[in-house]
């Protein structure tokens, strides 16, 4: 009797330790797997968008009180390169301060045109279009833009901004 | 643990996204983040992908750290491996904050996490020292958490105080005042002290409903619960008026409501009003027998028809409760027949999975998954919910969610990878092309063809210039005029033997040769320098072709780029072939151990279902023994005829 009591109670004992372990394991095996992801995202990277050719575009929103956002195109000189459609739940992520990497890509050397049209809901309800467009000179460093999408309080409108980071 | 890391971190994101007040929850507006690589964490954060904005975030840590968010970008990423379940990590990372160089804030922050995380783990004395540590500048969405969480170590640690002396406990609570009050009365009535508890019980109920509509369906369910735990202390006491009047209170639209209805029945029965008792329990047993509630209604009903005499109708129901039983037996034996590992995978991965193993969206909730709060027998897994609700195997569901979200990530590498091999390959085959075409054409023999073309100019401009010979470099009418002097003279010496050249032919032609070599000599050292630039000009351009050509030949000789990436690609596809074996191997085995769980949750629930059809069975047996045995049976059944 001493001895199933015994058996028991090793058991029961033994189970938080088994569920730790294997919590410990899986932190283990998720630590493995981002570092594996980051080295991943390095090489991607590194072999399809080189710093003398790179070119990224990112999106952020800064409050969005007088517009709500439907959809963005990128268009790179004459062609167009990305195209999004927003979910709410993506919108919230921009609304909540993120910031969406929407477009890298390779561009020549030399002068190239950015575009960006950004479709969506504006201040008076109503169907809203706008664009904004930036000229680059790209050289042998990358170049990283931010399509900006800012709430002017004193226009009560939306303003569209490229910023070109200086890296 | 991982329910609460979940919530608690979406405050801290609330807290320290970009510069935005503390007080603002989630659906309040936020400026855009200053820094690129922040900010990108931050969207792969709120669409879920915790993974992904971590990846971002140690990528960035990589690349020289963020800038312009001082030490916050840190705090959340020891936010998001909380909320990724890695909460070893996340204490280490918190804990990396606690030195009095950092701003208070973040030094408050972290103790009020790694407080957290020890209560967690049941480290109370280390819980209570990190909240001791707060020094008033932890932001304002998370004091509310941190008075809740002194509240829950007192309970743990001491029980319920008095309601006066919880007040300097009670006073920092804001939104979370009436759990806090539940909880303080549900302690002391665990500790067997009802005029406690109830003091509690009533303090929550005559607090003042929350002003934002967003927290009012919150503060019902509390109060519910906060109800119904008032009618089962005033039952312990045996004051049935003041318990029926509480359980009265709790709403009836929602599965809360079982143990209220119960309550109300034996509330009603503990007087012998046994037909207003058997009103709340023929509602009950309408419901969902996942509930024990409902359970114990099938023998109620039928017992409380007993009480009044009403053998017939307590007979009738004793069979129905049997019929219900079976019933639900039946289905249960086929819920545990189709529990497995592939099942449970199946469900998880599934188009439309149950809506207990969905995740919640993202905002704040209490548990990391949602209940299915429809409690009829839609599917088999709603067997399942009770067990579903528990914030351990919801964490253990979340923790093989993540392993399959990063399996599946790591296939798309998988073929990302082979393709990106396929392209290296390819610009291999086109670089061997160009290079035969580049052989075939010579092109890059061309520039030493040139070095030796401009040698032959250098050598012709010095002996140029050694001579003196300013016509050789005259340009324009000089050179023109100089063109036609030379035709004249010639033409004067093909004449001069037939008599026929006029006298003074040679000597105007040597005075115009005497001009121009004069007009000339006034731009010989301009046209020398001129020569000279081009020359040099000839010199750097030539260099450079030579240096480029070398470069290419180099190049087509050894192919050292693509080579080196081709040989990072194996290793990395080999890593990722290895990490996608070891995660399938953990998802298997953990699908497994949770499919054994609700195998035996599912079958501890038939234990209990079994028992009740076996007192039903025998309740009927009583009954129709007690008709036999009766002279004259009233309103009760006919007998069937014993065969013989």
């Amino acid at each position: 009797m001493i001895r199933i009591l015994l058996l028991l109670a090793l058991c029961l004992g033994a189970a938080p330790v088994f569920a730790q372990a294997s919590a410990d394991d899986a932190e283990a095996l998720k630590q493995s797997a981002l570092n594996l992801n980051r080295d991943l995202l390095i090489l991607e990277e590194e072999l399809l968008y080189p710093p003398n050719s790179q070119v990224a575009v990112y999106l952020s929103m800064d409050v969005a009180e007088y517009f709500a956002l439907d959809a963005v195109k990128l268009k790179i000189d004459d062609t167009f390169v990305a195209a999004e459609l927003y979910s709410e739940k993506q919108v919230d992520a921009l609304i909540r301060g993120g910031i969406q990497k929407l477009y890298i890509g390779n561009v020549k050397s030399g002068s190239h045109e950015i575009s960006a049209f950004f479709t969506g809901i504006g201040p008076q309800g109503q169907p809203y279009k706008r664009a904004a467009a930036i000229t680059i000179d790209k050289s042998t460093a990358p170049v990283v833009l931010e399509l900006k999408i800012v709430d002017s309080t004193a226009k009560l409108q939306p303003v569209f901004e490229i910023k070109q980071w200086e890296l | 643990m991982g329910a609460v890391s979940h919530s608690l971190c979406l405050a801290l994101v609330v807290c320290l996204s970009g510069v935005a007040s503390a007080a603002q929850k989630p659906g309040d507006k936020h400026s855009a983040a200053h820094n690129l690589d922040y900010g990108e964490g931050l969207y792969h954060y709120y669409q879920g992908d915790y993974a992904e904005a971590l990846s971002t975030l140690e990528l960035a840590r990589q690349q020289g750290g963020i800038s312009g968010h001082g030490h916050y970008p840190e705090l959340m990423r020891a936010g998001m491996y909380l909320a990724y379940g890695m909460t070893a990590k996340a204490r280490a990372e918190f804990a990396a904050h606690l030195g009095q160089g950092e701003a208070p804030e973040v030094r408050d922050t972290a103790h009020f996490y790694l407080a957290r995380l020890s209560y967690q783990a049941g480290d109370y004395p280390a819980a209570a020292n990190h909240l001791q540590a707060l020094e008033g500048a932890l932001p304002a969405s998370l004091q509310d958490e941190a008075a809740l969480l002194a509240v829950h170590l007192r309970i743990q640690t001491q029980g319920a105080p008095s309601l006066n002396s919880a007040q300097s406990l009670l006073e920092p609570l804001t939104d979370n005042t009436y759990l806090a009050l539940l909880n303080l009365g549900n302690s002391a009535s665990r500790a067997g002290d009802p005029i406690r508890a109830q003091s509690y019980y009533k303090a929550m109920l005559e607090a003042e409903p929350p002003e934002d509509k967003n927290r009012v369906e919150e503060y019902l369910a509390v109060r519910d619960k906060t109800y119904t735990a008032l009618g089962y202390s005033y039952l312990g006491q045996r004051d049935y008026a003041s318990a029926k009047a509480a359980f009265r209170e709790v709403r009836l639209d929602n599965a809360l409501a079982n143990r209220a209805l119960l309550g109300y029945g034996w509330a009603a029965a503990s007087y012998h009003d046994y037909v207003l008792a058997l009103k709340p329990w023929q509602a009950l047993r309408q419901r969902s027998l996942l509930d024990p509630a409902v359970q114990e209604s099938l023998l109620a009903v039928p017992w409380a028809y007993e009480q009044i005499d009403a053998t017939g109708a307590a007979l009738g129901a004793y069979r129905e409760s049997e019929q219900l039983l079976n019933t639900e037996l039946a289905n249960l034996d086929t819920a545990i027949g189709a529990m497995s590992r592939e099942a449970l995978l199946a469900q998880l991965t599934g188009d439309a999975p149950h809506p207990s193993l969905n995740s919640a969206p993202g905002t704040l909730k209490q548990n990391w998954l949602t209940l299915d709060s429809v409690s009829v027998m839609s599917s088999d897994l709603t067997y399942l919910d009770g067990l579903l609700i528990s914030d351990e195997f919801q964490a253990q569901v979340q923790s093989l969610r993540d392993l399959l979200a990063l399996a599946d990530k790591f296939d798309h590498w998988r073929h990302k990878l082979a393709i990106y091999g396929q392209l290296l390959e390819e610009k291999r085959s086109r670089r061997a092309a160009r290079a035969q075409q580049v052989a075939d054409s010579g092109l890059l023999l061309q520039p030493a063809e040139l070095m030796q073309e401009r040698d032959q100019l250098a050598n012709t401009l010095a002996q140029v210039r050694q001579e003196r010979d300013v016509l050789a470099l005259a340009e324009g009418d000089i050179a023109a005029l100089y063109q036609r002097l030379q035709n004249a003279e010639a033409a004067l010496q093909r004449l001069a033997g037939s008599g026929r050249a006029p006298a003074d032919a040679a000597a105007k032609l040597k005075l115009y040769r005497g001009i121009l070599t004069w007009q000339a000599e006034q731009n010989f050292a301009h046209n020398t320098w001129q020569i000279q630039k081009r020359l040099h000009q000839i010199d750097t351009t030539l260099e450079q072709s030579q240096t480029r050509a070398a470069s290419i030949q180099k190049l087509l000789a050894e192919d050292p780029d693509i080579d080196a990436d081709l040989a990072r690609l194996a290793q990395i596809s080999q890593q990722n072939s290895q990490q996608l074996a070891e995660l399938r191997s953990a998802i298997n085995a953990r699908a497994e151990a949770l499919a054994n769980t609700l195998t035996e949750h599912l079958q501890g629930h038939r234990a209990r279902l079994n028992d009740y059809l076996a007192q039903t069975r025998l309740s009927i047996a009583r009954l129709l023994d007690d008709a036999y045995r009766a002279d004259t049976p009233t309103d009760g059944p006919q007998l069937p005829e014993v065969a013989q």
